[in-house]
């Protein structure tokens, strides 16, 4: 999980390249930065899927030049966990998810916007330095291969592409696969760190999460892919901030910068 | 000159129920949660079963590595106040405070595949990491000082009398330890024991971390509570509840047996 406060005041030192020690640090640094409570800026608070969470900084440093006066907050983390908590009453005004079956329980005649579709991702196999496999039909030949648990919308996609990697590679790919799985992690973003740290041999894992330069990839055949899409929603609130923010994740600028991170233009 | 008259201490108590209420709290909510037949059922859930079995084998793995590793260790470190003991000691206990997170990062620095010690073990193919073996080492390390630091404070009461008798009668060192020393302090022993039980079997940040999370091989029943609570809210909240339950007995356990006169002490 991590928190960030963007807005006016001292703004919090970015964090560093380091993926895993970066995010804790991000958390402190936030602490310390609170503007000063003279005139209370609008903030908005946006709850965002683990898998944006690369993407996020730069979104929001574009959007603070449109919106300058605006508090934004941040916490990303599995999209179902994220559900769950918004469920439970948690206030937030966006909610970005990876999977848009998380945005089914909150409905316009609850206050919410209507979902506005703004990227695309497909899955990619996260390979470590030492795997080296030709094709996806050799992916069981591996030791050590983590997933996301059921729950995790990275979870969900993983199923039905192993469903239709089996339709082609046949039912004993599916099971020597299921061998080999070591770990179920929550969110995409652990299984990424599995593959950082050495390990795991592969990890499902979304293409906006592969590490330029870092590690070697498989990608995974557009027939086998599962359509993913990422939708929005932001409660309706008298200033329209969370309704600005979804209109900025359309413009061009923020395209730009979620196709920079691997992700697919707005449908 | 009269008695003083007898402390009055129940504003204390007053002053102090805010944080009783916080402490009971959760607890009562847990154990309220379901109705008891929805309890009942829970307990049949496949995936309560596979954690209750991993929970199971792997806590009374850990339990039996602490008793017969950290019996001796405590006797050792009952022997005296050196420098060294202290030391060691503090060593002993450090993992008490550490945060789970930050021991399960250690550990995979310690033992994973690209670290000095891990890398030989890969090789070997005696790995430890996202097996059943990762978990027992995440229990054993938080569910230790917990037992050593209770064997040692009995070992430490002993009547060092009764050992200098059994050894004038032609005992060995070893069979002090055996035969007078471990017998005369089996309560607190037991007592230490079962508390680091239940510690283990509640470990969770550091199993997730270092051992991975697969139902059937290592994912205990904190692990499979967290992993449910993103799917099915009942089956989670009576694994909790149930888990309240089995440690809360433990912890009555250990505090009964704690409570009794250790055997070994010198009489009044």
């Amino acid at each position: 999980m991590r928190r960030a406060v963007h807005g006016p005041g001292p703004k919090p030192r970015r964090r560093g390249r380091c993926p895993i020690i970066g995010r804790s640090i991000a958390f402190f640094a936030a602490a310390g930065c609170q503007p000063t409570p003279s005139a209370e800026p609008p903030t908005l608070e946006i709850l965002a899927a683990a898998s944006l969470v690369d993407a996020l900084p730069p979104l929001l440093d574009a959007f603070e030049r449109i919106a300058p006066d605006w508090r934004l907050q941040t916490d990303t983390g599995g999209s179902h966990r994220l559900g769950h908590q918004l469920r439970a009453g948690r206030r937030a005004d966006v909610f970005m998810p990876a999977h848009p079956a998380e945005l089914a329980d909150f409905r316009e005649a609850d206050g919410w916007s209507a979902p506005v579709w703004y990227a695309q991702n497909q899955l990619s196999i996260a390979l470590s330095q030492a795997a080296s496999i030709a094709d996806l039909a050799a992916l069981p030949q591996l030791e050590r291969i983590v997933l996301g648990t059921p729950g995790a919308p990275i979870g969900v996609y993983t199923e039905r592409f192993l469903r239709r990697g089996q339709a082609v590679y046949g039912e004993g790919w599916r099971r020597a696969l299921e061998r080999r799985v070591v770990s179920r992690e929550g969110n995409v973003r652990r299984l990424r760190a599995r593959i950082l740290m050495g390990e795991a041999d592969a990890a499902i894992v979304y293409r906006s999460d592969l590490i330029a330069g870092h590690a070697p990839a498989l990608p995974v055949p557009e027939a086998l892919s599962p359509p993913i899409h990422y939708a929005a929603i932001a409660r309706r609130r008298p200033d329209h901030a969370g309704e600005r923010w979804l209109a900025f994740l359309k413009s061009a600028t923020a395209q730009r910068i979620l196709q920079r991170h691997g992700f697919g233009a707005a449908p | 000159m009269t008695r003083p008259k007898r402390l009055e201490r129940w504003p204390a108590l007053v002053l102090g129920l805010p944080i009783l209420a916080l402490l009971i709290g959760p607890i009562v909510a847990l154990l309220t949660a379901l109705p008891w037949t929805t309890l009942a059922t829970s307990l049949t859930a496949p995936a309560f079963l596979d954690a209750a079995g991993v929970s199971l084998a792997t806590s009374s793995t850990s339990l039996a590595l602490v008793v017969g590793l950290g019996t001796p260790l405590a006797w050792w470190l009952a022997a005296g106040d050196g420098p060294l003991r202290r030391g060691l000691a503090f060593l002993v206990e450090w993992p008490v405070v550490l945060p789970p997170a930050v021991l399960g990062v250690g550990l995979l620095q310690c033992f994973g595949r690209t670290t000095p010690l891990g890398g030989p073990l890969d090789a070997l193919g005696l790995s430890p990491a996202f097996t059943a073996g990762a978990v027992i080492i995440a229990q054993t390390i938080v569910a230790t000082p917990l037992y050593v630091t209770i064997a040692t404070v009995a070992f430490r009461k002993l009547d060092p009398e009764l050992l200098l008798v059994a050894q004038s009668l032609g005992h060995r060192p070893a069979q002090c330890f055996w035969r007078v020393a471990v017998p005369l302090s089996r309560r607190a022993l037991a007592a230490g024991a079962t508390l680091a039980w239940a510690r283990a079997l509640g470990e969770f940040g550091a199993t997730l971390v270092f051992a991975g999370n697969l139902r059937g091989r290592t994912q205990t029943l904190p692990l499979a509570v967290y992993e449910r609570l993103e799917s099915d809210l009942d089956i989670a909240i009576g694994m909790a509840a149930w888990m309240t339950l089995a440690t809360g007995a433990l912890l009555l356990g250990g505090r009964t047996l704690a409570r009794g006169r250790p055997d070994g002490a010198p009489p009044r």
